[in-house]
């Protein structure tokens, strides 16, 4: 197909596609309904997938499920907990880890031939190793039960991934298969990913220390769920665009 | 300290979901609305008299491919109804000679040096251009653009309604081969001119000028007493001049010009943290005249308080993540219900820099580069970068707005007069 010429691609708009913006929205109000009827349900079946997750990374763990929860709706929803203790390291070892991240810290320094990128990447992790070290120093107890609930389940991505899709890819003329495949998509990798963090997190507990619970907890929530919906988006974008060029 | 973090979370989220709102009503408008042509309908029937004004400094590389692109420019000539005006702005290298040369060729191409001026900028270059333009129409190219033969005509188009001050084209970078920065620049550029630029000028908002490929009225500028030499953001500092005093500037998507953009992100930190300067000044200058003047619609009003803070929002932006951690660290929340904050930080982050995102979507869509939408996910990191640039940018543009410009001001205000004065022909 030829190139557009400039006056043209400058006025020329899309015309929505306006049934499928009704779906979307359909699809968008029946996923925040389904989550706000069967959140007990869905977090339940998280947390025994995080602890399998748990057990195989070899992270000791109690889980209390609430027996009563099931169906309780909205905001009467009782989330379930996991028990964790953290492992105490040798002193010795955590005096050699902080000597190791010094050592390395200063060999990135001097080395000119790494790029300001990988030296800027590379302090930065090790000195949240660093402030891991501090922190359980300075805060040797036990944490408190971990809930799957509204903050650290990853639920509230799923009704603003629907109404991301709603919003900026429904209207979009093009195939309404891919548009599905792509919110669907997005929409399982979303689960899967809140599922690892979790677990992630939990185990890290465990080895590391509460610091980096709270680091891994934190971060690649706010960070990692906007990378993935870019992707999604992008790749849904492309094949719509593909359509139109075919068609 | 613990009420006041929360306060200022809250008013950080609400500041970027006003803008996630706009961008929304922008991506909504440009892929579905109908399209406002800038008069093109009236393009080669109106023809008026026009100056070019081409600041160069240093730019023997590209000024002989600029000047070449004026001179066939497919444009009437006669009667002086076409001048370029090539400003060599304190060169050391060859343009000197490269600009004697062309003026010597073509009659309607004038030389203009500048060797001892007291103010080394490019307004400055730009008014030292301007007191030599005789035209109707003034329109303004870097050295290293290329406009292709018809763009001047489609610029000058917008002319023909008699309260549009100024004009500004669509620039789209032509090295994007060259690097995998100048892809990712393109897909930027594809957005703030094809999505945002147009939606702005559809909805009768505040198009932007945006320093080169556009232009203004003579007289308009000639009332404005030219570009503010010192500043950093001559053009958007003219756009708010222009809107206040009740004038308008055109988006003419269809004039497109081509551009080389830069190819180490680096030297686009650097260009960034320049206009982050230069557009928070005119921040400070403009934004209460905006909210205040009787001539703008109320919307206007929104979209140019809004426009103005645009480098602003990095600012904003970063210290929102950093009391998001240290709220989420060392204090809960005062709404109590954590929900309440979780959902605005993830709202924040996904459907809020989404909003931003669709927008370069959109543009690829438009402009049918299919294969640029699979590079999107390469504009979070220069996002990131931008946030880290922008902050600095509106520290010290704070700074220094506080401290050493509003002296600096007054005595640019009195040179500008006796300068111009002088050099009035």
């Amino acid at each position: 197909m030829e190139a557009p010429s400039p006056l043209s691609r400058s006025s020329w708009s899309l015309e929505p596609q306006r049934n499928h913006l009704i779906l979307g929205s359909c699809i968008t109000i029946a996923t925040l309904l389904w989550l706000a009827m069967y959140v007990q349900e869905y977090w339940v079946f998280q947390a025994f997938l995080v602890s399998d997750v748990l057990v195989f990374a070899g992270v000791p763990h109690s889980v209390f499920l609430s027996s009563g929860g099931y169906g309780a709706g909205f905001l009467g929803a009782i989330p379930p907990a996991f028990l964790i203790d953290k492992m105490n390291l040798p002193r010795g070892l955590i005096i050699a880890v902080v000597a190791a991240v010094l050592l390395a810290m200063l060999v990135v320094a001097i080395i000119p031939r790494l790029s300001p990128p990988i030296k800027i990447v590379t302090v930065f992790f090790l000195t949240l190793v660093l402030i891991n070290v501090a922190y359980e120093m300075l805060h040797p107890e036990q944490p408190s039960p971990l809930q799957i609930d509204w903050l650290t389940s990853g639920i509230v991505i799923i009704p603003l991934i629907a109404l991301v899709f709603n919003v900026t890819i429904f209207p979009i003329p093009g195939s309404l298969s891919t548009k599905l495949a792509g919110l669907l998509g997005c929409l399982l990798f979303s689960v899967g990913w809140s599922i690892v963090r979790f677990s992630l997190a939990s185990a890290s507990l465990f080895y590391l220390g509460t610091f980096s619970f709270m680091f891994l907890e934190y971060l690649p929530g706010a960070f990692v769920d906007f990378t993935y919906v870019l992707l999604f988006y992008s790749l849904v974008m492309y094949r719509l665009a593909t359509w139109r060029k075919s068609g | 300290m613990s009420l006041l973090v929360d306060i200022a979370i809250l008013v950080i989220v609400a500041v970027v979901f006003a803008y996630t709102v706009r961008h929304y009503r922008f991506y909504w408008d440009r892929t579905f609305g109908v399209q406002e042509k800038a008069s093109q309908s009236f393009v080669g029937a109106y023809a008026p008299s026009v100056s070019i004004v081409c600041p160069m400094k240093n730019e023997e590389n590209v000024a002989p491919r600029l000047l070449d692109s004026l001179a066939s420019m497919d444009y009437p000539k006669d009667n002086g109804r076409y001048e370029v005006i090539a400003v060599d702005d304190n060169s050391v290298d060859k343009t000197s000679e490269i600009v004697d040369e062309y003026a010597t060729k073509y009659p309607f191409v004038k030389a203009v040096h500048r060797s001892s001026s007291p103010i080394l900028s490019k307004p400055a270059a730009l008014n030292a251009g301007l007191t030599f333009a005789n035209n109707e129409i003034v329109l303004f190219f870097d050295a290293d653009y290329i406009p292709p033969r018809d763009c001047v005509k489609k610029l000058v188009a917008p002319f023909t309604d008699p309260l549009v001050a100024g004009v500004m084209g669509r620039v789209v970078p032509v090295n994007t081969p060259e690097a995998l920065v100048c892809r990712v620049l393109e897909l930027e550029r594809a957005a703030g001119y094809q999505v945002d630029q147009q939606a702005r000028h559809n909805l009768g908002l505040i198009p932007q000028y945006g320093g080169t490929v556009g232009g203004f009225r003579r007289a308009f500028l000639a009332s404005q007493k030219g570009f503010d030499a010192y500043h950093l953001a001559e053009d958007t500092d003219i756009t708010y001049r222009a809107f206040l005093s009740g004038w308008k500037i055109c988006y003419v998507n269809a004039a497109e010009c081509y551009e080389e953009v830069v190819s180490q992100i680096h030297r686009r930190g650097v260009q960034v943290r320049r206009w982050g300067i230069g557009h928070n000044y005119c921040m400070f200058d403009h934004w209460l005249r905006t909210l205040r003047s009787p001539l703008l619609a109320f919307w206007s009003k929104v979209d140019g308080v809004m426009l103005l803070g645009t480098y602003f929002m990095p600012f904003i932006q970063l210290a929102g993540w950093i009391l998001g951690i240290y709220s989420y660290l060392f204090q809960p929340p005062f709404w109590s219900p954590l929900l309440f904050a979780l959902f605005l930080t993830l709202a924040y982050n996904v459907v809020g820099n989404l909003a931003l995102f669709s927008e370069i979507g959109s543009a690829s869509l438009l402009d049918r580069r299919n294969r640029s939408v699979w590079l999107l996910p390469l504009m979070l990191q220069i996002v990131l970068y931008y946030v880290l640039i922008g902050s600095r940018s509106f520290i010290d543009s704070l700074s220094a707005h506080l401290t050493t410009r509003r002296r600096k001001r007054k005595g640019t205000e009195k040179f500008q007069e006796s300068y111009l004065k002088e050099r009035s022909p």
